[in-house]
């Protein structure tokens, strides 16, 4: 009989093989749902990241794990609905602010975001220039080699596979795990900082105010560092990217929230680490000088090899940050007005996009290369911007995740607008205090 | 050249020049292929009313004239706003085939009414709605750099709401139809979730099985997502075969036996047939979509043949005859019918050596021997030799250019 082609297998034969079919498959769609908020969240420890919480344990011990507790929570409550906002409307967080808010405040949320992610930019390419260090080459030779490399690579478009090796230099990171645990730390103690909010007793020698201000730096650097402005555009675009649908949101929730917790498990063992090497309650705050005394935490681990061992990992994580926060910005700026985006174009058909991420790169690596320029100061600062700016940011998030004709009966709780409100006011206080208090006379 | 960026937030004046507000919006309607302007949006105090366009006297460079003082009725919910509802949304631009977003709306006059002609979607649309058009053209001077003018005709875009909105704006299908499957699947997964669905809803079952045929595996399975169970079945009915079974292997279990449990039985069986065969063999790559004519036809039956019921399937390069038990007896290149006469018996036609692969074979067999022996089409036999489908070269090449993972 003519006609197009037909098998004639039985069926009950079929189901049985259909099963071995999926079964493989269901795995695959787990493991492409998941990942977005891991990814976003472990990119928030780069070079800014462990520079920041290891000024934290060198300076205040334990004295700011109550904040990273806090921090953690709503770090997963802001990634949970960055998440949700792109399962939900399908689109970027820059799209949904310039459709909501107009022109106007795209441009102020968008100039934001490019002063915050310039700034991360620059404190990732003082973590390459640090990290060289370590191994003794000079910051003018490796930060030029990195930038250049760095552009090079993504306007060649084959980013993907170098993107996994600074992944995997950057998981040298778990020794501090390690290195907290051989330090046989008072782990009650650790525990009771974990819980019970203590602000350090002012040390004797140094005016209350200083000690305030210098411990507000602190605190806005490890909000700032940990929840990152420019780590909610790039979720909610690679939950876009992924197709997430909020038919399979139950994993795309599981995974913000994983991300969150494992990402800051993994600051609280760096905080633990350099407070049992580093911090002494008799002796003043002291700054963290370099990352060669960062990395000495590291040495119940690694011994004399721990300045190595630092340095690989610094330099993994800050050339993967160095890399996507660019990258991040500029898919974010041409996203809210409409320029043409996406890696493999040139710059005649993408002049904005290849333009910004150049910019990016090209201050950042500049600026970092000075000879001089106090490397971990400047990887600090950097996370007080981010942390300053954060406000802003999470009131537009606030406004969209809330709207119902976006959300629909999607909207946030009680619960969460409360914390995220919180956070919002929280930072702006603290913001306020550090400006306030630096007219004081001493 | 008009751009409502020029009145938007001005005063509107009367006719003695008296500051009657500030204007906010313009009403529109759809009218042919350029919307027209109805009244104007005008702030007064705490309320806004709308000046209907029998009140606007004239248009001057930057306000517009006002006949009379009213009473003007308030905005309601029903009134389509231009700033509101069109700026800052997206739009498919149908000829360059991408979606691009509203910057600034070009106003023309038609007689005495002002009818919406085109859209800005470039930096100067940017720079004249923030006030920086000036530093623009500095710019542009300095360097010697023409920005792009970024302007397209509005009859040749495709508005897509935005998702605050609350009026619908009305839309063409056969706008989008114009496009090619390929370009629309890029267009479609530009767009959010309800703009998607917007979308989706005007094309027929077979527009929508063709743009699935070229989305990623990400995009099928949203759209999926937007579709109701019942026309996502209808549309995986009218996808080949092979798509359909890739497609239905990428959801869960239970969701694509409901999809199958959903189509018709003959597509179904098909799907599930192919379902059986295993990633990574012929089996899971081959199509079932293919012509098939019995062996002892003549040259003209088989024309005749083909030209009443060839039309939709997915290879033609090739005709396979098979005898009573659908057994392969041999294969036909359409160069070979067409050049033979009509009453020739078909088995005359048939190559010396008949090149087939197995369907448990691994799926690289398949590109060996159509590369091997330069065909465009090889057919899939079981042990016994009866016909199960054929892979295509472009579906086996799809082995050698695995996408890039990033």
């Amino acid at each position: 009989m003519p006609g197009t082609g037909k098998l004639h297998a039985s069926e009950a034969e079929a189901d049985a093989l259909v099963t071995i079919r999926f079964n493989k498959r269901r795995w695959l769609l787990l493991l492409g749902t998941l990942g977005p908020g891991i990814l976003a969240s472990s990119a928030g420890n780069d070079a800014g990241g462990i520079a920041t919480y290891a000024t934290a344990g060198a300076r205040y011990g334990y004295g700011l794990l109550w904040a990273l507790l806090l921090i953690t929570v709503a770090l997963a409550m802001i990634q949970e609905m960055a998440t949700r906002m792109g399962a939900v409307t399908g689109k970027g967080l820059s799209s949904l602010i310039r459709e909501r808010f107009g022109l106007r405040a795209t441009v102020f949320a968008m100039g934001c975001l490019l002063v915050a992610n310039v700034a991360t930019t620059l404190a990732d390419f003082a973590g390459v220039a640090a990290a060289a260090e370590l191994f003794g080459v000079p910051r003018w030779v490796a930060v030029p080699l990195a930038g250049v490399g760095l552009w090079w690579l993504v306007a060649r478009g084959s980013f993907a596979r170098v993107e996994r090796t600074f992944m995997a230099l950057a998981l040298v990171f778990l020794t501090y795990v390690a290195a907290a645990f051989l330090a046989r730390p008072d782990w009650t103690e650790v525990l009771r900082s974990l819980v019970v909010p203590r602000v350090p007793a002012t040390p004797p020698g140094l005016a209350f105010r200083d000690h305030l201000q210098g411990y507000l730096l602190v605190l806005i650097a490890t909000i700032g560092t940990t929840i990152t402005p420019w780590m909610q555009f790039f979720l909610q675009a690679t939950v876009v990217d992924k197709g997430v649908t909020i038919r399979q949101y139950g994993f795309a929730r599981f995974d913000a929230f994983f991300g969150a917790f494992t990402a800051d498990l993994v600051s609280f063992f760096i905080i633990v680490a350099t407070a049992s090497a580093l911090f002494y309650p008799e002796m003043l705050p002291h700054p963290l000088e370099d990352a060669a005394a960062a990395a000495s935490a590291l040495v119940p681990v690694a011994g004399p090899h721990a300045g190595w061992l630092f340095g690989a990992g610094l330099l993994g994580a800050s050339l993967l940050a160095a890399s996507v926060v660019p990258l991040a910005t500029a898919y974010a700026v041409c996203e809210a007005f409409g320029f043409e985006a996406g890696l493999g174009k040139d710059f005649r058909r993408a002049p904005v996009f290849l333009g910004l991420y150049t910019l990016l790169i090209g201050v950042g690596a500049c600026v970092a290369m000075w000879p001089g320029l106090p490397l971990l100061a400047v990887m600090l600062v950097a996370q007080d911007i981010n942390g300053i700016l954060l406000p802003v940011i999470l009131v537009y998030m606030l406004g969209l995740v809330n709207d119902r004709r976006l959300m629909g009966p999607h909207v946030n709780g009680v619960v969460y607008n409360a914390v995220v409100w919180g956070m919002v006011i929280l930072v702006s206080l603290l913001t306020a205090t550090m400006v306030v208090t630096s007219f004081w006379p001493v | 050249m008009i751009f409502l960026s020029q009145y938007l937030n001005r005063p509107v004046r009367g006719v003695a020049g008296a500051r009657l507000g500030v204007l906010r919006d313009v009403t529109f309607t759809e009218d042919g292929d350029f919307p027209v302007l109805t009244g104007l949006v005008v702030s007064r105090g705490r309320r806004r009313v709308v000046v209907p366009w029998s009140d606007v006297d004239r248009c001057t460079l930057d306000t517009f004239v006002l006949r009379g003082t009213g009473p003007w009725p308030e905005v309601a919910g029903v009134d389509r706003l231009l700033a509101l509802d069109v700026m800052d949304s997206q739009v498919v631009d149908i000829d360059g085939a991408h979606v691009v977003r509203v910057n600034d709306l070009q106003l023309a006059w038609q007689g005495t009414r002002l009818r919406v002609v085109g859209v800005d979607i470039g930096p100067w649309g940017l720079a004249r709605r923030l006030g920086w058009a000036p530093a623009l053209a500095w710019v542009s001077r300095t360097l010697r750099w023409q920005p792009p003018e970024g302007l397209i005709r509005w009859d040749t875009v495709e508005p897509v709401d935005k998702q605050t909105s609350t009026v619908r704006l009305r839309v063409s299908s056969d706008r989008l139809a114009r496009l090619h499957p390929a370009d629309l699947a890029d267009i479609v997964a530009e767009l959010g979730h309800e703009q998607r669905s917007h979308v989706l809803e005007r094309l027929d079952d077979a527009q929508l099985a063709d743009i699935m045929e070229e989305a990623s595996p990400e995009l099928q399975s949203a759209i999926l997502d937007n579709l109701d169970e019942d026309r996502a079945a209808d549309v995986l009915e009218e996808m080949e075969p092979d798509e359909a079974a890739d497609l239905l292997s990428e959801l869960s279990e239970d969701r694509a036996r409901d999809l199958i449990g959903r189509m018709d039985a003959e597509d179904a069986s098909d799907v599930r047939n192919l379902l059986a065969y295993q990633e990574g063999t012929v089996g899971a790559l081959m199509t079932t979509s293919y012509l098939e004519i019995p062996a002892s036809w003549t040259v003209g039956r088989a024309l005749d043949w083909v030209r009443r019921e060839g039309a939709d399937d997915e290879l033609c390069s090739y005709l396979y005859a098979v005898d009573e038990a659908g057994i392969l007896t041999g294969v036909l290149s359409f160069r070979h019918l067409v050049l033979a006469t009509a009453d020739a018996p078909v088995t005359g036609l048939f190559p010396d050596h008949l090149v087939t692969v197995g369907v448990l074979e691994p799926a690289r067999a398949a590109l060996e021997k159509l590369f091997h022996y330069n065909l465009l089409a090889v057919p899939v036999t079981r042990e016994d030799g009866r016909l199960l489908g054929v892979v295509g070269i472009l579906d086996a090449l799809a082995l050698v250019h695995e996408p890039e993972e990033d």
